[in-house]
C-alpha cells in the first residue's frame, strides 16, 4: 500500500511542471516565424508600435546565444517571483535605468558583483567606507533593494 | 482449588466438565470446587442451559438437490466471461490500489484543466490579440531590464570589485 502511495506521489510532479512564462513563449514563436508570418500575426497593431516591437525582438536576437539562454533562465526565474515582488523589482530596475549615464554602469556593476557573493560578505562590503564614499544614499538604497528583491544567481542555476 | 473464573486459568475445565470430557480425578476435584464456589456454580448452570438449548435446536433441512444446485451455480459463475475491470483489477487485489490510482487520476485531471499555457495562444493564425501583444511587450520590458543589469560595462563592473 505504501509503495502505491509513493508511486502516486512520484507521478504528480511529472504532471505539474510549471508552464513556460507566456510572454517568452510568444516571443519565441514570433522569432520562429518568417517576416510575412510575423507581420500577419502583428497586423492588428498600429504600424509604429509594430515596428518598435519588431526592433526590440531583433535586438534580443542579436544577443549571443549563450547570453540569451542565460537571460531566458533569469527571466523565467523572475517570473516565478510573487507578483508584488516582481513589481518591486521592476520599479527598482526602472529607477536604476533613470540614473545618470555615468552612474548607471557603476550601480549595475556593484549589484552584479554583490549578487555573486555570500550575504555576510555583501553586508561587510556595503558597510565599508569605500562603498559609502563611492555611492550616494539613493544609489546605496537601490543596490540594497535590488539585492533583496532579485533572485540570487545560485537559485537561478539550481532551477 | 482456586476459582478458575477469578484466575482465568484452566477455563477449559468448565466446558470439559459440562460435556463429561474430564479425567475422573479432575472431574471430582472440580466438582468439589463447584460445591463451594457460587461463581462457578452459576456459570455451570448457564453453560448447561446453553447446551440444552443447542440440543433442542433443529437445523432446517436442506433440499435434496442442494449440493447439485450449489455446484452448478459455482460452475456457471466461473464460466461467465469477466468484465474488463475484473481483468484489470482482479478481486484478489482488494480495494487498496484504488486509492493511489484515484490520486494519480486526480493529478492528471488537475494537469489537464489547469489554466492554459498562454504561449500557445494566437496559434489560430488570426494574429495576436491586444492582451497577447501587451504580454509580449511586458516580457520584453522585463527581459531588457534584466539584460541591462547583467550587461554592465565590464570595466565599470571591475571597478566595483572593492
Amino acid at each position: 500500500m505504501r509503495l502505491w502511495i509513493v508511486l502516486a506521489l512520484l507521478a504528480v510532479p511529472a504532471f505539474s511542471q510549471r508552464p513556460k512564462p507566456p510572454g517568452i513563449g510568444l516571443i519565441e514563436r514570433l522569432n520562429n516565424m518568417s517576416s510575412g508570418e510575423r507581420r500577419k500575426m502583428l497586423d492588428k497593431m498600429p504600424p509604429e508600435r509594430r515596428k518598435a516591437l519588431e526592433t526590440r525582438i531583433d535586438h534580443l536576437n542579436q544577443i549571443a546565444p549563450e547570453l540569451r539562454e542565460k537571460l531566458k533562465k533569469d527571466y523565467e526565474q523572475f517570473q516565478q517571483l510573487p507578483a508584488e515582488r516582481q513589481e518591486a523589482a521592476r520599479q527598482t530596475l526602472r529607477q536604476i535605468g533613470d540614473l545618470p549615464a555615468d552612474r548607471r554602469p557603476m550601480v549595475r556593476g556593484a549589484i552584479n558583483n554583490l549578487r555573486n557573493q555570500p550575504t555576510d560578505l555583501q553586508g561587510r562590503r556595503m558597510a565599508s567606507r569605500a562603498f559609502q564614499n563611492r555611492f550616494s544614499d539613493d544609489e546605496r538604497k537601490l543596490i540594497k533593494d535590488a539585492l533583496n528583491i532579485l533572485p540570487s544567481p545560485e537559485i537561478s542555476q539550481q532551477q | 482449588m482456586n476459582c478458575i473464573l477469578k484466575t482465568h486459568e484452566q477455563e477449559e475445565l468448565l466446558l470439559g466438565y459440562c460435556c463429561a470430557a474430564l479425567e475422573p480425578e479432575t472431574a471430582r476435584t472440580y466438582e468439589r470446587h463447584i460445591q463451594s464456589c457460587q461463581y462457578c456454580r452459576s456459570m455451570l448452570e448457564l453453560q448447561q442451559l446453553v447446551d440444552e438449548s443447542m440440543n433442542d435446536w433443529k437445523a432446517p433441512e436442506v433440499s435434496e438437490n442442494f449440493d447439485r444446485k450449489l455446484f452448478a451455480r459455482i460452475r456457471s459463475e466461473e464460466a461467465r466471461p469477466q468484465a474488463w475491470w475484473q481483468i484489470l483489477f482482479p478481486a484478489s487485489w482488494g480495494w487498496k490500489p484504488a486509492i493511489p490510482l484515484a490520486l494519480a487520476a486526480l493529478a492528471l485531471v488537475v494537469f489537464m484543466f489547469r489554466s492554459p499555457d498562454l504561449s500557445t495562444l494566437g496559434q489560430q493564425g488570426e494574429g495576436l490579440k491586444s492582451d497577447e501583444i501587451e504580454l509580449v511587450e511586458r516580457a520584453l520590458d522585463d527581459i531588457e531590464a534584466l539584460h541591462a543589469l547583467h550587461h554592465t560595462d565590464a570595466e565599470a563592473a571591475q571597478k566595483e570589485v572593492l
